[in-house]
């Protein structure tokens, strides 16, 4: 528990900076969200007088500090402000679409990991084998194809062409194969060969040595001693993974018109809508945040090194 | 690859506009794809190779429509009241008068209309309309949708309207006084932010206004689809079609491809860059629009603190217009899907008047003629340059987050190889929304490449906004050629004329004076507007102004 709390307490001052970062480099970027948004509603510039109570009405007229100190105290309580465009709370407005982005978050990091794994074991133990240079060689590939690229191939693939899947939208289980997949194999190319390495990594160490030299099953050797070890590196990359995925992507939702917060993200990002941009980097700095703990609470469960320094600093 | 959602957030606007680029070629190996695996039916014709007479209906009337993205899920309070008219025209509810696609005002809910007294109209409503309740159209509901327009958040601030504005006269008669003088009020109040609801509907809240169209909301679920359907009790000809689905997606290569997959039946503004690959598919058919958009460049005078700019000399703008090789443009870049202009509205807008704007003419040799009239010698470099100041002019344009009528930075690029042509080096920065009226607003840029839609019947809306020394807006001291000039009197006239054919005159004036004297504007295309099609799709009369595209005359062919 004092590991755990220590950990907690670390990421104070980490969530803190993200909040300032957040606010400051929206209030730094060019453009008067006063004069974006109203112009737009009125379809002609403002006049000063709708620029001032625009200004006044949404606290843009006070100091910086004053700002931050006010949003950040909102935050904190999960009040990240109500969007410029809307009238909605931030926070309504990002867990609405909360949703759509698991729907392809959720499969993609199991099509992603998934994948990953198997194919970065059967790599690493059959080194230099055909299956290997053949995976590594896909992984290349897979890594270089930017996702938009590989979400209009496989939408001219199995949409045009097969007519087997839809093209875009939501609806039915069908419509978030191809988000899923063009998401999940962008990532796929990248743990796999994390997991490759490491595993070989592992395989060359002593004490597998001498559990094979002990006679024990290769199987066992692998899986129970090998894997366990080399899965830490590939757990802090898959949860990044994970936590980029739950945070939106962008690309991938633009291209299949999906509904997600990355797309509203940029929207927001578009139109300068302070609250809502705040409101999102603060979001994907917690759910990072997040991520990393949990994955330090993995590492103590998985690498008995850690579990070790933890009762030594209590 | 780790952090791709990260990373792309980050730099999406760039992969955006990448996105479009390379989605062209995306959808060129598309059609190549589908045509090879044999694709839909083909042209319908008879033995003789001719077209076959009068289409049949088919039996099941419904359309899917492949739109843009959702315009009112991240819309403001504002834009959400317009729902389900403008942006997107689900051709739902009706204004009191349209813009036919000459750009003229005709009669829709109004029968007739006339100026009472200095600053007053009177609409008399016809009898027949009524609302898709069953309830009756009335003076009260006119009232009752002008002052929702005008209600905070207000959706009308172009048209000059208030709380007060609007008076019941009798059951059928009402009166409109704007709060300012404002004699445009007819070519204004056909913008679709004026349809008239039934008292008490509230677009706002509920997506499913009680409207007098040909068609009625029967879903809406954000940014997936809005669906109509055909209203039984309407007052005109009926639509033909029994539904419509509006289906968003936001991206134009994906739009395409759901056309060519068949889970769309139309799709709007379609990406110039695409059409060619389509066009030549079997069970597709393209149809433009007439011009309603022009790509244009304003031109900026002079700094924020007044200070004179390159472009403030005569001689300089009119090199830059001279520079500029419009059929070219149109051919080359637009691929034909365009026309050359000389106006910086639609020609149509200004009737008959439109020839009095001829146009600085393309001419390579007098813009370097006059270039060099100015002061302004090719440097060692090959660009012009006075007094050691090169002359470099900074072109700046939006991003736009898809949409075919957006600009593409090859259409900049191409203007920026025009200028290089006569010494002068173009400077390109593509801007999002907000730094890019940041710019604007600030003066901060020499040419402003955009391209203005022409949305009501108003000849001298876009002048009045932009160019007019007392618009509103922060960017007129920049680009206006100043208060004290014939343009500013003939915009003055413009906004006082009461006679449509005088107007559409003093406005064509007023035109030339600032595309042909003053090289305050330079026009370089006017863009079709284009949708793409199954053969089947028959009936669409398609707009120059996408939001006021109506739906009812659309069917379904066998």
């Amino acid at each position: 528990m004092g590991f755990l709390a220590r950990r907690i307490a670390s990421l104070v001052p980490v969530w803190l900076g993200i909040t300032f970062v957040a606010f400051a480099l929206a209030n730094l970027a060019p453009g008067d969200p006063a004069e974006l948004i109203l112009g737009r509603e009125l379809e002609q510039p403002p006049t000063p007088e709708q620029l001032e109570a625009f200004r006044e009405e949404h606290g843009l007229n006070d100091p910086f500090l004053v700002q931050y100190a006010r949003w950040t105290a909102g935050a904190a309580t999960g009040d990240l402000g109500t969007s410029f465009r809307s009238g909605k709370p931030v926070l309504e407005e990002l867990t609405s679409r909360l949703p759509a982005t698991l729907q392809i978050a959720v499969p993609a990091f199991l099509v992603s990991t998934g994948l990953a794994l198997v194919v970065g074991i059967v790599s690493a133990i059959r080194r230099n084998s055909f299956a290997d240079h053949a995976s590594r060689v896909t992984a290349l590939v897979g890594d270089s194809v930017p996702s938009f690229v590989l979400a209009y191939l496989l939408i001219i693939v199995f949409s045009v062409t097969l007519g087997i899947l839809p093209v875009a939208g939501r609806g039915t289980w069908q419509h978030f194969v191809l988000p899923s997949l063009t998401l999940g194999l962008a990532t796929t190319a990248s743990i796999m060969r994390l997991t490759r390495s490491s595993l070989l990594d592992v395989l060359g160490e002593d004490y597998v040595r001498t559990a094979q030299a002990m006679g024990l099953p290769r199987r066992t050797v692998i899986v129970r001693h090998a894997l366990r070890n080399a899965l830490i590196p590939v757990i802090t990359v898959a949860a990044l993974v994970f936590g980029g995925f739950a945070t939106g992507t962008v690309i991938v939702e633009y291209v299949f018109g999906w509904p997600g917060v990355g797309r509203f993200a940029v929207d927001s990002i578009f139109d300068r809508d302070y609250p809502v941009i705040q409101g999102f980097v603060v979001f994907t700095g917690t759910v990072f945040v997040i991520v990393n703990l949990v994955v330090d609470l993995l590492y103590l469960r998985l690498d008995p090194r850690v579990r070790l320094a933890g009762r030594r600093a209590t | 690859m780790v952090h791709e959602a990260v990373r792309g957030l980050v730099v999406a606007p760039a992969r955006w506009r990448d996105t479009r680029r390379r989605g062209v070629a995306v959808a060129c190996l598309a059609g190549l794809l589908a045509a090879a695996c044999g694709g839909g039916g083909g042209d319908e014709e008879d033995a003789s190779g001719q077209p076959t007479a009068e289409p049949t209906p088919a039996a099941v009337q419904e359309l899917v429509v492949g739109y843009g993205g959702d315009p009112w899920v991240d819309a403001s309070e504002a834009d959400q009241k317009r729902k389900p008219s403008y942006p997107l025209n689900a051709d739902v509810c009706e204004t009191l008068v349209r813009l036919t696609p000459e750009f003229e005002v005709a009669g829709s809910l109004a029968s007739s209309w006339e100026l009472v007294g200095d600053n007053t109209f009177r609409f008399t409503l016809k009898d027949e309309p009524t609302f898709n309740d069953g309830s009756p159209l009335t003076a009260e509901a006119v009232k009752y949708t002008l002052d929702y327009t005008v209600a905070e958040p207000a959706t009308s601030g172009f048209a000059f309207l208030g709380t007060e504005s609007t008076k019941v006269i009798d059951d059928r008669t009402v009166e409109v006084t704007p709060t300012r003088p404002n004699l445009r009020l007819i070519e204004q109040i056909n913008h679709p932010t004026y349809s008239v609801l039934a008292p008490g509907s509230d677009p706002l809240n509920n997506p499913e206004p009680t409207c007098t169209g040909p068609f009625e909301v029967t879903e809406y679920v954000p940014n997936e689809q809005l669906v109509v359907e055909r209203n039984e009790e309407y007052w005109g000809e009926p639509a033909k079609l029994d539904k419509i689905t509006f289906r968003f997606i936001p991206d134009d290569t994906t739009r395409t491809l759901a056309l060519q997959n068949g889970e769309v039946d139309l799709i709007t503004d379609v990406p110039r860059g695409v059409l060619s690959s389509i066009e030549g598919l079997p069970g597709i058919k393209i149809e433009n629009a007439p011009v309603g958009q022009v790509f244009l460049m304003y031109v900026a005078r002079r700094d924020l603190a007044g200070t004179d700019k390159p472009l403030a000399d005569p001689n300089v703008r009119r090199a830059v217009a001279a520079a500029m090789d419009q059929s070219a443009f149109v051919e080359g870049v637009l691929d034909g899907n365009a026309e050359q202009v000389t106006t910086v509205a639609p020609p149509e807008v200004l009737g008959e008047h439109a020839d009095l704007v001829e146009g600085v003419p393309f001419d390579r040799a007098e813009s370097a003629r006059l270039l060099d009239e100015a002061g302004w010698t090719t440097g060692p470099d090959g660009v012009r340059q006075k007094d050691g100041r090169p002359l470099e002019l900074s072109i700046v344009f939006p991003s736009s987050s898809g949409g075919g009528t957006g600009i593409d930075l090859t259409e900049v690029e191409f203007v920026q190889a025009q200028l290089a042509e006569v010494g002068i080096r173009g400077k390109i920065e593509q801007l999002d929304a907000g730094a890019y009226r940041e710019r604007l607003d600030t003066g901060n840029y020499d040419l402003d490449f955009s391209g203005p839609n022409q949305n009501d019947a108003n000849p001298a809306f876009l002048l009045s906004l932009r160019w007019y020394s007392k618009a509103t807006g922060k960017n007129a001291p920049f680009i206006s050629p100043g208060p004290d000039t014939e343009f500013e009197r003939l915009v003055d006239q413009t906004l006082q004329a009461t006679d449509e054919e005088e107007l559409q005159r003093l406005a064509a004036e007023a035109m030339h004076e600032l595309v042909d004297n003053e090289v305050g504007g330079i026009p370089l295309a006017g863009v079709y507007r284009t949708y793409a099609m199954k053969d089947t799709v028959q009936g669409l009369e398609a707009h120059p102004s996408s939001t006021n595209q109506r739906w009812s005359s659309v069917f379904i062919s066998e």
